[in-house]
């Protein structure tokens, strides 16, 4: 018998196994095959999973963040929920329904923490009504049926402003389907809305209670006006309504500086066209809205400015002037960690033209915000935008600043003027 | 000596720095009007007053500091061919800020890239101000 070497032996064992398992290069490939397949589809189950996992968190994130604002601060009520019987004979999909009770006073001072929360919980519970536009919503989303303004007994004009925006949202995406229930609303909040054209918003306008008309109010409104961001038309016509509404409100042929207001206002809308919206909004949804007011015992005017895009401090990072802010903050002896809160980056963004030399002349803009209440002299310049709060305050000459963080994230930017007419 | 009204030959509402931001903006002023009248004229006299609601920062700065920033002119020729006037109070304001962009903006510093054809693609931009004169000021008539 011959002594067969390792070599030759190796190589028999591996024939043979060949032959029992099919185990050739052919049947490798074959296999191998198989497995990416295999590999494929379990990484598209993945994929489709992230895809369920990204939608779930809209509305659930949703529900989240209305359930830990319940408590605190944000009125709602559930509809069928409290009670067993009407539960049992309404139809499953209705546990859900929620309405929000609006609070006694809505404003961004005093009462800002409710007021925000209010407008915000309006936005994420139409932000889920949007994104299953056409399609059905998950049972156990929380669906924002109606606001309940029975509540409200004064509003300021930037609120209500803010409050119209929000709502006009909602119509548009429910398919202007809205109707306004107006029985139980306080006569003064019923006729300062009616004055800001708050109910032009709706096909199903409201019949007028009774002694609306006979409210007398210290504080009247301009009717709110509306435009695309990029539809330069509107906004020149817009600006110039608003002069006339306020001169017939302030009853005077002209408003000391209103030049340099207008200014503001049209670089508060060139900064929307280039900044605040970015392409994951719908074309139409890329709106601006102003309003105005003017109380006849303080003789002060206000003039608001909204829009509910991503805001100030989320747009700066992609912005031109960024450079300049990373700048600004270098140079500052501010503490690290607070350098990139909403605020700083607000006061940033406004202060950066002043101490700047460098080639890039962008950024001018903001200053112009600032520019009518510095030629005054007296009043205000309030901007809001998500945690942000930055407040320039002039009086008698004197300019200070205050920058604050808010507890409370308000959607979008918000501008306000505030100046004692003379 | 000539004397353009920005109110009654260019926009009663002039805003926006880019043709990207629609009609009566910036760059649109600077290139089919400042520029060539600067460049065929002596001396050019510019109202900011008349039948004008105000000025946004972003026009002005492209406009006329663009003059230099682009590196058409250096700013003693645009300072020595340029004179601003206003009627009113009011505009004084801005015709402090035209000089203070002109005297801030960094000589030849950008190159000129024209947002005009991407406008007219996307609508934002219609050409709706009829800017004929400027051949016509030029050529003397």
């Amino acid at each position: 018998m011959k002594k067969l070497s390792i070599k030759t032996r190796f190589r028999s064992v591996l024939r043979e196994l060949k032959n029992r398992f099919n185990f050739t290069r052919k049947a490798l490939k074959k296999k191998n095959k198989k497995q990416n397949e295999k590999q494929e589809k379990r990484n598209n189950k993945q994929k489709n999973k992230h895809v369920k996992v990204s939608n779930k968190p809209l509305w659930l994130e949703a529900n989240n963040w209305v359930d830990n604002e319940i408590d605190p601060v944000l009125g709602i009520t559930f509809l069928n929920r409290k009670n067993k019987r009407s539960r049992k004979i309404s139809n499953k999909k209705k546990q859900h329904d929620v309405v929000l009770n609006l609070p006694s006073q809505m404003n961004f001072s005093s009462d800002n923490e409710k007021t925000i929360v209010v407008l915000s919980a309006i936005r994420k519970l139409v932000s889920v009504l949007s994104f299953y536009k056409g399609r059905t919503i998950p049972r156990k989303a929380y669906r924002l049926t109606s606001v309940n303004f029975d509540g409200l007994k004064e509003i300021s004009t930037s609120t209500a402003l803010v409050l119209t925006a929000e709502i006009s949202k909602w119509d548009s995406t429910i398919r202007k389907n809205l109707q306004p229930r107006v029985e139980n609303w306080d006569s003064k909040i019923y006729s300062q809305l009616s004055q800001l054209g708050f109910f032009d918003l709706f096909l199903n306008k409201p019949e007028r209670p009774p002694n609306s008309n006979d409210v007398e109010t210290n504080m009247s409104f301009v009717p709110y006006m509306r435009a695309i961001s990029n539809d330069k038309r509107a906004a020149t016509e817009n600006k110039k309504t608003l002069k006339l509404n306020i001169l017939e409100l302030v009853d005077r042929d002209s408003i000391d500086k209103w030049t340099i207001l207008h200014s503001a206002l049209t670089e508060a809308i060139t900064n929307v066209t280039h900044h605040a919206y970015d392409d994951s909004f719908k074309q139409d949804s890329k709106c601006w809205y102003l309003t105005g007011s003017f109380n006849r015992t303080t003789k002060v005017m206000k003039i608001a400015f909204y829009d509910q895009g991503l805001g100030i401090p989320a747009t700066l990072p992609a912005s031109k002037i960024w450079e300049k802010v990373v700048d600004y903050f270098a140079k500052s002896d501010k503490p690290k960690l607070e350098r990139y809160q909403d605020a700083q980056l607000l006061e940033a963004a406004m202060k950066i033209n002043r101490t700047s030399t460098d080639k890039n002349d962008r950024g001018k803009g903001l200053q112009d915000l600032l520019e009518f209440i510095r030629e005054t002299g007296c009043g205000y310049l309030n901007i809001l935008s998500l945690h942000g709060s930055y407040l320039c305050n002039i009086s008698d000459g004197k300019e200070s600043t205050k920058v604050q963080t808010l507890k409370k994230s308000l959607p979008g930017t918000l501008i306000m003027w505030s100046v004692t007419l003379k | 000596m000539r004397k353009l009204y920005i109110g009654e030959c260019f926009s009663d509402d002039p805003s926006g720095r880019y043709y990207t931001d629609g009609d009566g903006n910036g760059e649109e002023f600077r290139e089919e009007i400042l520029k060539p009248l600067l460049k065929s004229l002596n001396h050019l006299i510019v109202n900011i007053s008349r039948n004008v609601e105000g000025y946004g920062s972003s026009f002005l700065v492209e406009s006329f500091g663009g003059l230099i920033k682009h590196g058409y002119f250096s700013k003693d020729e645009v300072l020595s061919k340029l004179t601003i006037e206003n009627e009113s109070e009011d505009y004084e304001f801005y015709k402090k800020k035209i000089f203070q962009y002109i005297n801030e903006a960094n000589y030849d510093s950008e190159k000129y890239i024209s947002s005009k054809s991407k406008a007219l693609k996307n609508g934002d931009y219609e050409n709706l101000i009829d800017k004929s004169f400027v051949q016509k000021w030029i050529d003397g008539r």
